[in-house]
């Protein structure tokens, strides 16, 4: 005998491997029964679930782990009709920035820069709360972080917006750097807006930001111009703000987690 | 499921088919073919690892892999072997994920399978005395080699040793093997 008939008594075993599990493997199998049961009733659970949806595979290819995958999926702002509005009301800002293509072209710009922060800020405000947010009370009786709820709201949210944007921006005839000036400004807006949804209904907070915005960008493209307005000094100024906003969500993060009719 | 045991059996639904039914969707056929072989697939999953939530876990995405691929079965040989790769690779999915916590756990795979499936497969010959001189940490390796058909990383995700160990230990026992049954 030699180690090649080792070989072939092996492989002639694992070819037939129930016969491996021995004479005593129906003894074994009747205590198990009530474990098998159990398993198969796993198994046909399973098989039952719905199938996850086309977003949900996506993100679970792009290693969002598969707890949180029905967070992301069931964000209210996500649903169709929140997408196709944001689509038509980039166009069309885009279509009022791109009308006038003769010389005051890069004046009109000013339409998409203002409009284009709120998209985002809309989508954060009707990402969470108790108004718009189906899941709201089962996630507050469930043992979820509200702050991290929100927060992956949120970046859903304005991550789908800012494609969104990003895109429009690129189709932004004229304007040079100008075309990104919103960016800074939709980040600041963002983060007071969470900041601010700690203490109010977000959908407020959003309201309450989206106007000091427009009121600002109004005061100062009459007082100067487009381009000095969305300039550095914007630009910087934003950045401060959405820190201050980042610093004052995370500081209030815990009153997420209280149960209000706010 | 009671057999009458008096009765001659009726001519059983061969697995084969039983696998093209589950492939078409039937999951009475499903059913059955748990019946058939959930049994021993557990068993032979528990002489590897000790913890029972990894097995159960194994033996459910097994049947569910099953049930998604049975139209990837190649009729060539046995459904039970078939089963049995898929679920000595969901077994080592789960170790891969996460370990048996204890270091109890680690010493009980195998050890089963060497005193049970070892003896089963050689028999009372020449072979199976020469393999039963190997060192135990020989036999284990062989065991999940030779007898699971796993590749030196399976092998050592299954026995939690590095596969270099798992390597060198295969060559030492393979070169005992041949001088005692030379």
């Amino acid at each position: 005998m030699t180690i090649q008939d080792f070989d072939a008594a092996m492989a002639r075993a694992a070819g037939r491997p129930r016969f491996l599990a021995g004479p005593e493997a129906s003894f074994e199998a009747e205590t198990m029964a009530p474990r098998l049961a159990a398993n198969f009733a796993a198994i046909e659970a399973e098989i039952d679930a719905p199938a996850p949806g086309r977003l949900a595979r996506l993100l679970m290819r792009l290693g969002v782990g598969e707890a949180t995958v029905p967070l992301v999926t069931a964000t209210p702002a996500l649903r169709r009709s929140f997408v196709i509005s944001v689509v038509v009301a980039v166009f069309f800002a885009l279509s009022a920035a791109t009308n006038n293509t003769a010389a005051d072209g890069a004046d009109r710009i000013v339409v998409f820069l203002t409009l284009a922060p709120i998209i985002p800020l809309a989508g954060v405000a009707l990402a969470f709360g108790p108004r718009v947010d189906p899941t709201h009370e089962v996630a507050l009786a469930a043992p979820i972080d509200g702050f991290r709820l929100f927060l992956i709201r949120a970046v859903t949210v304005v991550g789908a917006s800012t494609v969104v944007l990003l895109i429009a921006s690129m189709l932004v005839p004229a304007g040079g750097s100008h075309r990104v000036a919103w960016l800074l400004p939709a980040l600041a807006a963002v983060s007071m807006t969470m900041a601010l949804s700690t203490r109010f209904d977000p959908r407020m907070a959003a309201g309450v930001v989206a106007v000091a915005w427009v009121t600002l960008v109004t005061i100062s493209v009459s007082a100067t111009d487009t381009a000095s307005t969305f300039g550095p000094t914007m630009q910087v100024l934003s950045m401060f703000v959405a820190a201050a906003g980042a610093v004052g969500f995370a500081r209030q993060r815990r009153r997420l987690d209280m149960v209000s009719d706010r | 499921m009671t057999a009458v045991a008096t009765e001659p059996a009726a001519p059983a639904v061969d697995d084969a088919l039983l696998l093209q039914r589950v492939g078409a969707g039937d999951r009475d056929a499903l059913g059955e073919l748990y019946e058939r072989h959930a049994g021993w697939l557990a068993i032979r999953l528990h002489r590897r690892c000790g913890d029972s939530e990894l097995v159960d876990t194994a033996l459910q995405d097994t049947f569910l892999a099953v049930w998604k691929q049975a139209d990837r079965y190649q009729p060539t040989g046995e459904v039970g072997a078939w089963m049995w790769t898929i679920a000595i690779r969901r077994l080592i999915d789960q170790l891969r994920r996460r370990p048996p916590p204890s270091p109890v756990a680690d010493l009980v795979p195998l050890v089963d399978v060497i005193v049970h499936e070892i003896p089963l497969a050689l028999g009372h010959t020449e072979l199976g005395a020469a393999f039963a001189a190997l060192d135990p940490d020989l036999q284990a390796v062989m065991a999940a080699t030779a007898l699971d058909g796993l590749t030196n990383n399976e092998a050592a995700d299954l026995l939690g040793i590095p596969s270099g160990t798992v390597k060198s230990r295969l060559s030492r026992a393979r070169q005992i093997l041949q001088e005692h049954l030379r």
